[in-house]
C-alpha cells in the first residue's frame, strides 16, 4: 500500500481547454490538491465597457465556439434587460430550439468523442473509431444534425448570425421549419443507438453530496428562463443571483471559482436533471431508466448519463417547439431598432455545461458601464477540487497511473471549457 | 444556387489572429472578392475542428487550402515540405500519417480529422489539399510579405483551375 503519491498531470486530456491537476499526498494525507487552470485569459469584460450595447452580443458570442448559441441568447437576455424589451412568445420558442440544438450537439460531442474512449481502454476517438465505426458515425450524424438545425434558422451554429436583441434578422419560412423537423426527426434512431451503447457501460462509482444549482420553471425543463435553484432549498430570481453566487480569485488558476458562499456546488446536466426531472420528455425519462440514472444523484459521473437523457430531451422538446412554430401566424417578427438608455440586465440561460450568467449595466447613451459573466466550468472547479479530495483517499491502493486516470475520468465528467473558464479575469485600470 | 450544384468547394483553413497560420484563409477572402460561378462556393473556415467533416462529406470536389509550417509537419505529410519547396505543395489526404493523436475534439486539426475519416472509411478521393509552407506561426495579426505572395499564386492557380472548369 503506497500513502505517498505525487502526481503532476501536466494536461488533461480530451477536455476543453487546458488544465492541470496537481496532487500530494504524505503518509495517507493530502497535502496539496490543486485543479491548475493555465489558459491564458482573454478578458471579454473589460473588451465591452464602453461599447454601445448592442455590440454586447456578437462580441460575448466569441467566448466560446461550442457554446456560442448559449452566450448570444444570455447576453441577448441581458440587453433586453437593460433596453425593457419583451420578446414575443414565437422568438422565445426559436430560441429555445436553438439552445436544445446546441445541448445535443455539445452533449454528443463529449460523451462520444472525449468520454467513450474510456470506456473502450483507447486513448482518443481515432482508436475508438477503429473499435466501434458504427457508434463514431452515429455520433457524427447526430452533431451534424444539431449543427445543420442552427444552420438552417440563424445561417451557422458557431457564432450565429441570424439572433438578434428583441427577436431574429430573418424570421425562418415554414419551409425552414419542415426542414429542421425533418433533421430532428431524423436523429431519433441514432439517439437511441447511442443510448443503447452507453446503457452497457458502468460509470465509476463514487458519490459526495453537494449543491445542485440550475434554472427552474413550473412548467418545463428550465434551459432559457425560470428562477435560480439550489438543491438545499434555496431560490432566487435570476436578477438577484448575487445572493446566490459569489466568485473568488484563486491563486494557481487563472479561472476564478464560483461558489454558494463558501460553499461549492454543481451545475450542469446532473444538477439540472436533480432539480427538474419530473419536466423531461417521456422519452427521456425513458432514457434514464436505460441509463440507470435515478435522481438526486450524487455520483459526479453519473452527469456523462446525464447529458445523454438531455440529449432525448432536446430532440422531442424541440419537435414539439418546431410543430408550434409551424402553426403559429408566421407574422413578421423581425427586430426593430432600439433606443439607447441606462439600465441593468442580467440574462440567465442553461447552457451545455450549467448556468450562464451574463449582466451588463449601461449610462443614458447606451453605453457599457459594467459587465460580469459567469460561465458554467468557473462554478464546478471547486467542486471538482472537493471531489477528487473525497476520492483520492479511496483510491490510495490503487496503482498510481490508476489513480491519475480515475481522477481524469472525474474531471472529464464534468465536461469542463477551461478555455470558457479564463475568459473573466478583472483588471481594474489606473487612471 | 442550392448545394447540390455546387461542383467545388474551397475551404480555407488557419487562425488569422497567428501570424501566416491564416494564410489559407487569406485565400479563401481573395477568392470571395472574385466573380465566380455559381457552382463554385468558398468557405472561410478557420479552425472547425471536427465540424470540417460536414463541410467535406456529400460535396462534389473540394480544395482544402492551409498552412504546412516548413520542416515541421515532416514526416506527417507523405510528400516531403522543405526550404526547397516554393509557393505551395498538394498533399494527397490519404498520405497523411500522425503519430500522435490530438486528444480534445476542441483542437482537432486538418491531420487528425482527415485520419479519423480515414478510420471510418469515409471518401476522400474528392478532396486536394494545398499546403502553402510558411515559416512560422506567431500570435500576430496580417501576413508576412513571403506568405502573401505565397496567398496571391495560390489564388490564381485555383482561378486557373475554375477556368479550366469551365471549358
Amino acid at each position: 500500500m503506497s500513502h505517498d503519491i505525487h502526481i503532476n498531470f501536466p494536461h488533461i486530456t480530451r477536455v476543453e481547454g487546458h488544465g492541470n491537476i496537481v496532487l500530494n499526498v504524505k503518509k495517507g494525507r493530502i497535502e496539496d490538491l490543486r485543479l491548475e487552470i493555465v489558459e491564458s485569459p482573454r478578458f471579454f469584460e473589460v473588451m465591452l465597457k464602453g461599447r454601445p450595447i448592442l455590440e454586447a452580443t456578437s462580441i460575448t458570442s466569441r467566448i466560446c465556439g461550442i457554446c456560442a448559441i448559449s452566450h448570444t441568447t444570455a447576453s441577448i437576455k441581458a440587453c433586453e434587460g437593460v433596453l425593457e424589451i419583451t420578446p414575443p412568445p414565437e422568438v422565445v420558442a426559436l430560441r429555445k430550439v436553438l439552445m436544445n440544438a446546441e445541448i445535443l450537439q455539445s452533449h454528443i460531442l463529449h460523451v462520444c468523442f472525449l468520454v467513450l474512449p474510456d470506456f473502450f481502454g483507447v486513448g482518443s476517438v481515432i482508436p475508438l473509431a477503429e473499435k466501434d465505426p458504427e457508434t463514431v458515425k452515429c455520433a457524427l450524424r447526430l452533431k451534424s444534425a444539431a449543427n445543420e438545425v442552427s444552420r438552417i434558422l440563424v445561417g451557422r451554429h458557431v457564432h450565429p448570425v441570424g439572433m438578434t436583441v428583441g427577436g431574429f434578422k430573418r424570421w425562418p419560412s415554414k419551409k425552414a421549419f419542415e426542414e429542421v423537423k425533418k433533421v430532428l426527426e431524423g436523429t431519433l434512431k441514432d439517439m437511441e443507438s447511442i443510448v443503447n451503447v452507453f446503457s452497457t457501460l458502468k460509470n465509476p462509482e463514487f458519490e459526495r453530496e453537494t449543491r445542485y444549482v440550475s434554472l427552474t420553471a413550473e412548467r418545463e425543463y428550465a434551459i432559457y428562463d425560470g428562477t435560480l435553484l439550489s438543491s438545499d432549498g434555496e431560490r432566487h430570481d435570476t436578477d438577484d443571483y448575487k445572493e446566490l453566487i459569489t466568485e473568488e480569485v484563486v491563486e494557481y488558476s487563472t479561472a476564478k471559482h464560483a461558489k454558494k458562499g463558501d460553499e461549492c456546488l454543481m451545475v450542469g446536466a446532473l444538477a439540472r436533471l436533480n432539480n427538474n426531472f419530473e419536466l423531461i420528455s417521456r422519452e427521456a425519462k425513458e432514457s434514464a431508466e436505460k441509463l440507470k440514472l435515478t435522481v438526486p444523484s450524487i455520483m459526479p459521473y453519473m452527469n456523462n448519463s446525464a447529458q445523454l437523457v438531455e440529449c432525448v430531451h432536446t430532440i422531442h422538446d424541440s419537435l414539439r417547439l418546431i410543430d408550434e412554430l409551424m402553426n403559429s401566424k408566421g407574422k413578421d417578427l423581425k427586430t426593430k431598432s432600439h433606443k439607447p438608455k441606462a439600465g441593468r440586465g442580467v440574462g440567465v440561460v442553461e447552457a451545455p455545461r450549467g448556468t450562464l450568467y451574463h449582466e451588463y449595466e449601461t449610462d443614458k447613451e447606451g453605453l457599457i458601464t459594467s459587465v460580469n459573466c459567469i460561465i458554467p466550468t468557473a462554478q464546478n472547479l471547486a467542486n471538482i477540487e472537493k471531489d477528487i479530495e473525497a476520492m483520492v483517499p479511496l483510491l490510495l491502493d490503487k496503482p498510481k497511473e490508476e489513480i491519475g486516470r480515475s481522477l481524469e475520468m472525474l474531471v472529464r465528467a464534468y465536461d469542463p471549457c477551461i478555455s470558457c473558464s479564463t475568459h473573466f479575469l478583472k483588471v481594474d485600470f489606473v487612471e | 444556387m442550392s448545394s447540390n450544384e455546387i461542383t467545388l468547394t474551397v475551404i480555407g483553413l488557419g487562425s488569422p489572429l497567428m501570424g501566416d497560420d491564416g494564410v489559407g484563409l487569406e485565400v479563401a477572402h481573395r477568392l470571395k472578392h472574385e466573380e465566380l460561378p455559381g457552382s463554385v462556393e468558398v468557405l472561410s473556415a478557420g479552425t472547425p475542428g471536427i465540424d470540417l467533416i460536414d463541410m467535406i462529406t456529400n460535396r462534389e470536389r473540394v480544395i482544402i487550402v492551409d498552412a504546412v509550417k516548413i520542416n515541421e509537419m515532416n514526416p506527417s505529410y507523405g510528400r516531403a515540405v522543405d526550404e526547397s519547396s516554393k509557393d505551395f505543395v498538394f498533399i494527397e489526404p490519404e498520405s497523411i500519417r500522425k503519430k500522435e493523436i490530438d486528444a480534445s475534439v476542441h483542437e482537432m486539426g486538418l491531420d487528425t480529422t482527415l485520419i479519423l475519416m480515414r478510420t471510418l472509411k469515409m471518401d476522400l478521393s474528392n478532396v486536394t489539399i494545398i499546403g502553402i509552407p510558411i515559416r512560422s506561426a506567431e500570435q500576430v495579426r496580417g501576413l508576412s510579405k513571403e506568405a502573401e505572395k505565397k496567398a496571391n499564386k495560390v489564388t490564381e492557380h485555383i482561378l486557373t483551375l475554375i477556368k479550366e472548369m469551365r471549358k
